[in-house]
């Protein structure tokens, strides 16, 4: 375990230097959450209620699902795919750590980092342009910080499937390309789900990417409480599970195959 | 002038051509990934329509008018990544070192790097915009005039320059730093996204912005206004429609200069 957080706490420092990129990404999750900002403002104009949230719900949804992007890493991550690619994943697997474990904790820290450097701002920028809120009880707020750390192991889970696609596919781009069009759709991202269709939404809610942006935002909106908060939890922790099931058990399937093939 | 127009079009063409003959060596990779991002894109136009059957109207525009914006908006900047994707990697080529290669050799730096990164697949992108453009030709009733078929080509014209400028742009900020030259990233990305909703929607200091320094309304406001016949393009006086070839020019042309003097000031690390 110690060896783990090892790999966590320099995993955080080596994103820690990143600084320029930081402040360029962080301009434009802001103008991003500006512009919807403003889209919703005029949304609700006349109104002050849509399927029964506020506009100020709606607004603290936005600038929440912004600062969530990077922690949850949205974007292309194909470091494990190009390890495969260029034979070094021989390597890896040679050492004397569990594969899935170093990636995972690896990716834990670039999170940890990402939501002090990224999350954090954005959401403070939130705060003071528009009329967003902080968290309304400590339940709530601890809640939120259970959440979103599932929330970077569910999206872990899923990026860790497209990357070691890389082991049968010659192309491993097709399926991450559908994997990051899809995250930002059906979590929510660039709609709420609670504005879809029920039918939409009902399939929306039932997978895995709604675990990454939806619940953890329904969380901070105090959306859910008692057993509704601890169902929307279980439900994220099972599909973190799941994929890292899933993903342990393809990693096992596929190292048969490199030796097979000579390492 | 016209003899180096002619020389730099057909520099690019045999440039994108050489890229499309290395891209088209994997034609089912190729087929693939452009129908992947064909329907990712399409998620866009499908959320959209989810918010507009949720709220009715944003700021008095309906699905169909909203798909207009959002129609002449994509298509522009999918056009402009189209044909000068290579401004928005100049950052990297410069940090490699691409461009003392550029430099050396004779013939236009400008053209050289707008053909780098010319990528087939893109065409998704332009073929989903359209898609967005043909359902909201079909969801509004425009009062067609020839005057508005002659329109509508133009004005997407118009955006596609406008977008390639503002590539430009950032590129030009290259040569005097790499760092967070995101900001007018931000402008072509986050640009063709604010142009899908109407500019009426942002703060004052916002529209302003987008109407005097970067005229980025250009791009789907003021023509939907006009081809909607909207009302609130009913007491513009004549030439207002007409502004966005000569916007599209303007910062054309400012960002051309710009860039020139960019090349001359380029120091290499010397590395």
């Amino acid at each position: 375990m110690r060896l783990y957080l090892e790999i966590v706490r320099r995993a955080f420092s080596r994103q820690l230097t990143y600084r320029a990129a930081t402040l360029a990404g962080m301009t434009t999750n802001c103008f991003f959450g500006i512009l919807r900002s403003y889209v919703f403002m005029a949304a609700y104009t006349g109104r002050v209620d849509a399927r029964g949230w506020a506009l100020d719900d709606a607004l603290t949804y936005v600038w929440v699902g912004q600062a969530l992007i990077m922690p949850v890493f949205m974007w292309g991550w194909w470091d494990i795919a190009l390890i495969i690619r260029s034979g070094d994943v021989a390597t890896y697997l040679s050492k004397p750590f569990d594969f899935y474990g170093y990636w995972l904790s690896q990716d834990t820290g670039r999170a940890i980092c990402h939501t002090m450097t990224r999350g954090v701002p954005t959401m403070l920028t939130g705060l003071i342009l528009f009329d967003v809120f902080l968290p309304r009880t400590v339940t709530t707020a601890v809640a939120f910080a259970i959440s979103v750390v599932l929330a970077v192991w569910i999206s872990f889970g899923l990026r860790y499937l497209v990357n070691i696609s890389a082991f049968w596919l010659l192309d491993y781009r097709g399926p991450g390309i559908l994997l990051m069009f899809a995250t930002s759709f059906f979590s929510g991202l660039l709609v709420p789900l609670v504005f879809w269709p029920d039918w939409a939404r009902q399939v929306a809610e039932a997978l895995p990417f709604s675990g990454m942006i939806q619940v953890p935002a329904d969380v901070y909106l105090g959306m859910l409480t008692g057993d509704a908060l601890l169902g929307a939890l279980a439900f994220q922790l099972a599909w973190a599970v799941g994929l890292m099931v899933v993903g342990r058990r393809l990693t096992s399937l596929a190292i048969t195959r490199v030796v097979v093939q000579g390492g | 002038m016209t003899t180096r127009l002619r020389q730099d079009i057909s520099l690019y063409m045999t440039l994108v051509r050489s890229r499309v003959r290395s891209q088209a060596q994997y034609r089912g990779s190729f087929l693939l990934l452009t129908f992947v991002t064909f329907l990712g894109m399409a998620t866009e136009l499908v959320a959209l329509i989810f918010l507009l059957d949720t709220f009715g109207d944003i700021a008095g525009w309906d699905i169909g008018e909203i798909a207009l914006l959002y129609g002449l908006a994509g298509v522009a900047f999918g056009i402009s990544e189209m044909i000068g994707a290579g401004f928005d990697m100049f950052r990297d080529m410069i940090r490699q070192g691409e461009l003392d290669q550029l430099l050396l050799r004779p013939a236009g730096v400008f053209t050289q790097v707008m053909a780098a990164d010319f990528q087939l697949r893109r065409f998704s992108r332009i073929g989903q915009a359209l898609v967005a453009l043909v359902l909201a030709l079909r969801w509004t009733s425009i009062d067609w005039t020839p005057e508005k078929m002659l329109y509508l080509p133009l004005v997407i014209a118009s955006g596609a320059v406008m977008f390639l400028a503002v590539f430009v742009l950032g590129a030009t900020l290259c040569f005097w730093t790499v760092e967070s030259v995101e900001v007018i990233n931000t402008l072509t990305n986050g640009g063709s996204e604010m142009t899908s909703y109407p500019m009426s929607i942002y703060h004052d200091l916002m529209q302003r912005f987008f109407t005097f320094v970067i005229p980025l309304l250009f791009v789907s406001y003021i023509p939907a206004l006009y081809l909607l016949d909207r009302p609130e393009a009913s007491d513009w006086p004549r030439w207002i429609p007409l502004m966005p070839p000569v916007a599209a020019a303007g910062l054309a042309g400012v960002a051309y200069v710009l860039w020139g003097i960019g090349v001359r000031h380029y120091r290499s690390a010397g590395s």
